[in-house]
């Protein structure tokens, strides 16, 4: 991601956290592995789907 | 960002982390049938907001916060497309951000433009967590009042 559109992310979580109220914590330090673990092992189905027909 | 909103909704981080989960998972699962026109962000915590209803009420437990306050939340603040609108939410919030004192400044662009946890900034500052903290809170305070003026 370049410059620019890390600001404009930025901007944008900051935005979301003030408007609903969060206050932000650092999430559990293994929930990125297990999320990555979890679509790794997930194929795509529909991509899956039109290999099989082909 | 997920993981926040989750934890607003749900109010454990048990159930925050599981709701993160179900949501890119089922963000992976249906990447397909994304809408380009629609924000990302958008799409992602509408998500987020209908997964961790799901949950609460598969547990029989009522959101920490009033269903109809949560979504007056995702519509009025979510659904902010109102390009002008956004341009100007965005300029406010940057000379919130540039009247910060510097350690608070710092804080906020580690952490929302760098994307570092907030462990990360202590360590990259070397600083307490503690510190990283109360650091962050003053700041967010600071912007809230900044930008509900």
């Amino acid at each position: 991601m370049n410059s620019k559109g890390k600001v404009e992310r930025g901007l944008e979580e900051l935005r979301l956290n003030l408007m609903i109220d969060i206050e932000p914590i650092d999430p559990p330090v293994e929930l990125r592995d297990k999320i990555m673990s979890t679509t790794e092992k997930k194929p795509n189905r529909a991509k899956s789907h039109a290999q099989w027909k082909h | 960002m997920v993981f926040n909103f989750a934890y607003k909704l749900t109010g454990t981080i048990t159930e925050a982390e599981e709701v993160t989960q179900e949501v890119f998972e089922k963000i992976w699962r249906k990447r397909n049938t994304y809408i380009i026109d629609k924000k990302i962000t958008t799409w992602m915590l509408q998500i987020c907001k209908n997964a961790s209803i799901d949950l609460l009420r598969r547990r029989k437990r009522t959101a920490p916060i009033d269903e109809y306050q949560l979504d007056f939340l995702v519509d009025e603040t979510i659904n902010l497309d109102d390009e002008v609108e956004l341009k100007s939410t965005r300029k406010t919030l940057i000379e919130a951000i540039s009247n910060l004192p510097d350690e608070q400044r710092e804080i906020i662009r580690l952490m929302y433009f760098e994307g570092l946890t907030q462990r990360e900034i202590a360590a990259s500052l070397e600083i307490p967590l503690g510190t990283v903290k109360s650091r962050l809170k003053l700041a967010m305070s600071k912007l809230k009042n900044h930008f509900k003026r």
